[in-house]
């Protein structure tokens, strides 16, 4: 029941997002390549070597396979579903959740979907759930840049998970000792400013069996009150996660996750008598595409 | 049925084009046709088939229902004609690796003159001269389909008999076969670059050397290590970026052994030819010396060794002469210990193969091969127009973090080391002694010695340029680019007219490689103007071996042998060095210019070079 509502949102998330990514790319022109108005029967070009050569027919510094391969660069995809698990807490609630990822583009601009969200055996209803459709741009040898937007979607709009639409700007990728690292803020449509640092670790214990430490810290600039949230730090989860890679694409796992409910956003929490800290034993599966 | 052709023509060895004739199933037995008067006319079909390599019949790309395609034998001197038959159901293209052939006859789509793939369907004929005798091969030049199985050796006759004798003659062509699709395997290398890496640095290694450490200095060594290549973010076990290979001779796996006989007292040539799309192979003889006496089809003063890597694409011909009725394997160990390419040298058919040996240990990356060797700011790349590095093709190296025994990296004033040319400390020493080398060489104003070079930019060389560490035993002579003397190096030492510099980049996180900072479908051309002699400094900014194939000219590196440094269609360029590779600019056209691992150029590390003629005197 729960890992069937689960793949259903999952399928319906990738169908969003190949449905958008189908559409095309225009590749921005790298600057330099081909300018605009540029003459090439123009007279001979000084070229870097300060030798003056022949613009002849051979040479054009448009890349050589302009005409040939209508001038994009190879594409490629990516889906990873790093949590799709079942959290049991012991005191009855017991969740199904999933995180993930998918990308399709080229090596510098790609498409980028991370979603996310919780299912609720008891109430039998998603607790929460949600979308970023981003655009990714390699900015250094290690780091992308994301801007796009993120939905909440919304489940019990007056009891804490209201739809909200943020404008996403965030960096993502690999700091040193090869942390992941995803680091984004959040705006949405009143000015309500909010921040979520994630970071994980793959540590390798042997070929194939990875522990995975992760955490996430959340943290917002002003109070949004529909959504339960207080400014300053409101949310962090930790968890660690032992894997076992079968293959690079399907890992079963088994871990413990740790989320607690911060600042005074603790308070909102505590007024409405919801839980504060959760601690629940997890067990799922890696995918990778 | 395909076995059956892929052990009939492997077991010839030689003479493979009459074996064509007379051996051939029917699919290809019209491959050969001669016209009297003529051009010899050679008919090639390239089809989809199925193969089975490892016991799981998978599909694969052939000629004339072969894999690897039949050997083609010429004759220095003679004309051919090459008629290739696409049916596949996309484009093809065969490029004649090594052969200096008019530029419109080379077979790269999009580079060649005038020449954009053979279509589906259709026959495409290439005409060209012989313009050179010895040992090289064939292959497609689309995408992935070399991966596939499209390539096959060429054997070209020399005009005058060669100055070594031999009597008998056995091609020995080495490849790498995955059951794999290849553009599966980029696909995953594009989303995980490690996809294939099965040997990493784990928990339990780290438990396992801290317990076979000696003391706590060799311990906290251990740990700091670690911490240095995850400070920064590389992995020291990244030899190969591919696995899961099945290696071949011939066609033939390790279990399908392929026998070469021979009568005792006989010289045996072996043309080794390494057609791997991704694998060097460390070849060795157990029990037989090798007489090396060509590299890349052009013939060298005879050198003896016990062994040697080829990189892919590269030839190496090596004559030996087993005096005793006995059986000797032929090993070829991939420089990342994945597994052997395996034939037999024997005396009659059908004994049982010897056990293959244990494998070396695997080679790890070292300091010596994350150098940093000098840039030089505003040099010519030999494009039309200033070009610059583009986002993410250089890692970011923090030396201040590194603990490099006594030396103090993050010191940025590297103004009074100039001329240093000895290890570091606690560094590996270079594998061979500099003794050699030409040094009167290095009188001539402007040259410059590979492994001596200081920047004014504080770059440091400290990769040992060519020597190559198979892991061979103590006293074992490992051939070095630095034993190739050509017999006959028609440009002699005279200084370049122009010096381009060729940095080997990428970005091995995101897996894409690039040359200058440049992916190929975004790059200019390189252009050199026709007669002249360019210099290229090739700076290998990465931390992998790059095998670069320069097509329709000689490349001559600069080995340290004056005069006589050899003629090769490959180079290789160790990671963290540099190496000046001098080339006589004597083909007009568009050539191809590339790194011969298939998934590096795959994924960008090519040019086009363009060789034209100047309007102005230079």
């Amino acid at each position: 029941m729960t890992l069937r509502s689960i793949s259903v949102a999952a399928a319906l998330t990738i169908g969003v997002w190949v449905g958008w990514s189908s559409q095309g790319v225009a590749q921005p022109t790298p600057a330099g390549q081909s300018m605009p108005g540029m003459d090439m029967s123009a007279p001979p070009a000084p070229s870097s070597s300060g030798i003056r050569v022949d613009l002849g027919p051979l040479t054009s510094t448009t890349p050589p396979f302009a005409a040939f391969m209508d001038h994009h660069e190879a594409m490629y995809g990516a889906v990873l579903i790093d949590q799709l698990e079942y959290r049991g807490t012991g005191s009855g609630t017991n969740i199904g959740a999933w995180e993930g990822q998918a990308y399709y583009g080229g090596d510098y601009n790609k498409f980028w979907v991370n979603t996310r969200g919780e299912y609720n055996s008891k109430a039998k209803s998603l607790e929460r759930a949600e979308l970023q459709l981003l655009y990714s741009r390699l900015i250094s040898y290690f780091f992308n840049a994301q801007v796009g937007v993120r939905q909440d979607f919304p489940i019990r709009p007056n009891a804490g998970t209201p739809a909200r639409t943020h404008l996403v700007l965030g960096i993502q990728g690999l700091l040193p000792n090869l942390f992941q690292a995803n680091l984004q803020f959040f705006v949405d449509h009143r000015g309500t400013v909010a921040a979520r640092f994630e970071g994980l670790y793959d540590a390798y214990l042997t070929q194939r069996l990875v522990l995975q430490p992760q955490v996430e810290i959340n943290a917002a600039a002003n109070s949004d009150p529909q959504a339960r949230l207080a400014s300053g730090f409101t949310r962090m989860e930790t968890g660690l996660r032992l894997r076992y890679e079968i293959t690079r694409e399907f890992a079963p796992y088994i871990g413990v996750q740790y989320e607690r409910v911060l600042g005074d956003t603790r308070r909102i929490y505590k007024r409405n008598n919801e839980d504060r800290d959760i601690l629940s034993g997890v067990a799922g599966i890696r995918l990778f595409f | 049925m395909q076995e059956k052709s892929l052990t009939r023509r492997g077991a010839l060895g030689f003479g493979a084009a009459v074996a064509a004739l007379t051996m051939a199933p029917r699919s290809w037995a019209q491959s050969v046709l001669s016209q009297s008067g003529g051009p010899k006319v050679f008919n090639l079909v390239v089809e989809h088939r199925m193969v089975d390599i490892t016991g799981t019949p998978r599909p694969a790309m052939t000629v004339n229902g072969q894999l690897p395609a039949p050997a083609l034998r010429f004759r220095e001197g003679e004309e051919v004609v090459i008629n290739v038959t696409n049916n596949l159901r996309e484009d093809t293209s065969i490029h004649w690796h090594g052969l200096l052939v008019p530029s419109g006859q080379d077979g790269v789509p999009g580079i060649s003159n005038g020449f954009q793939g053979i279509p589906a369907g259709t026959t495409h004929q290439y005409r060209f001269p012989l313009k050179q005798a010895g040992t090289y091969w064939y292959h497609s030049h689309s995408a992935t389909q070399e991966q596939s199985g499209l390539y096959g050796p060429i054997v070209i006759e020399p005009r005058r008999p060669d100055p070594f004798a031999y009597d008998r003659d056995y091609i020995v062509e080495l490849s790498d076969w995955t059951d794999e699709s290849p553009n599966r395997v980029i696909a995953n290398l594009k989303r995980d670059p490690s996809y294939y890496n099965y040997q990493r640095r784990t928990g339990a290694s780290l438990v396992r050397d801290m317990a076979a450490a000696k003391d706590g200095t060799e311990r906290a060594a251990l740990v700091k290590d670690r911490l240095m290549w995850g400070d920064m973010r590389m992995d020291p076990t990244d030899i190969e970026d591919v696995t899961g290979y099945t290696f071949l001779v011939n066609g033939r796996s390790p279990d399908r052994n392929f026998t070469a006989l021979f009568r005792p007292g006989e010289r045996v040539r072996l043309r080794f030819i390494n057609s791997s799309a991704m694998t060097y192979q460390d070849v060795r003889i157990p029990g037989l010396r090798m007489t090396v006496v060509q590299a890349d089809g052009n013939n060298v003063q005879p050198v003896v060794v016990d062994e040697f890597r080829i990189a892919p694409a590269e030839t190496l011909d090596v004559i030996v002469q087993p005096t005793r009725d006995e059986q000797f394997q032929v090993l070829g160990e991939s420089m990342g210990r994945q597994g052997f390419a395996r034939m037999t040298l024997a005396t009659r058919e059908g004994l049982p193969p010897l056990p293959l040996p244990a494998h070396r240990p695997r080679p790890l990356l070292t300091m010596a091969d994350m150098g940093m060797p000098a840039r030089t700011p505003g040099a010519d790349r030999g494009t039309l127009r200033p070009e610059t590095d583009r986002v993410g093709h250089v890692a970011p190296m923090d030396m201040g973090n590194m603990d490099m025994g006594n030396m103090d990296m993050g010191n940025k004033d590297m103004g009074g080391m100039a001329g240093m040319d000895h290890p570091m400390p606690g560094m590996p020493a270079p594998a061979a002694p500099m003794a050699g080398m030409d040094h009167s060489s290095m009188a001539m104003p402007g040259m410059s010695m590979p492994g001596m070079e200081m920047g004014s930019t504080g770059g440091m060389q400290m990769g040992e340029p060519i020597q190559q560490d198979t892991g061979a035993p103590p006293g074992a002579k490992v051939l070095s680019y630095r034993d190739l003397k050509a017999l006959n190096n028609p440009w002699g030492n005279r200084q370049p007219d122009r010096t381009i510099e060729v940095r080997l980049t990428g970005n091995m996180e995101r897996y894409f490689w690039s040359i200058n900072g440049n992916k190929f479908s975004e790059a200019q051309p390189i252009v050199f103007n026709y007669g002249e002699r360019v210099r290229l400094h090739f700076i290998n900014e990465t931390m992998m071996n790059h095998p670069m194939h320069l097509h329709g000219m000689w490349m001559v590196p600069d080995v340290g042998n004056g005069a006589q440094n050899p003629l090769k269609h490959v180079v290789n360029i160790k990671p963290g060095s540099e190496l000046n590779v001098d080339v006589v600019a004597d083909a007009e056209g568009g050539w191809a210019f590339h790194c011969h691992l298939l998934y590096h150029m795959e994924t960008g590390m090519m040019r086009k070079v363009v060789v034209q003629r100047t309007s102005a005197p230079l």
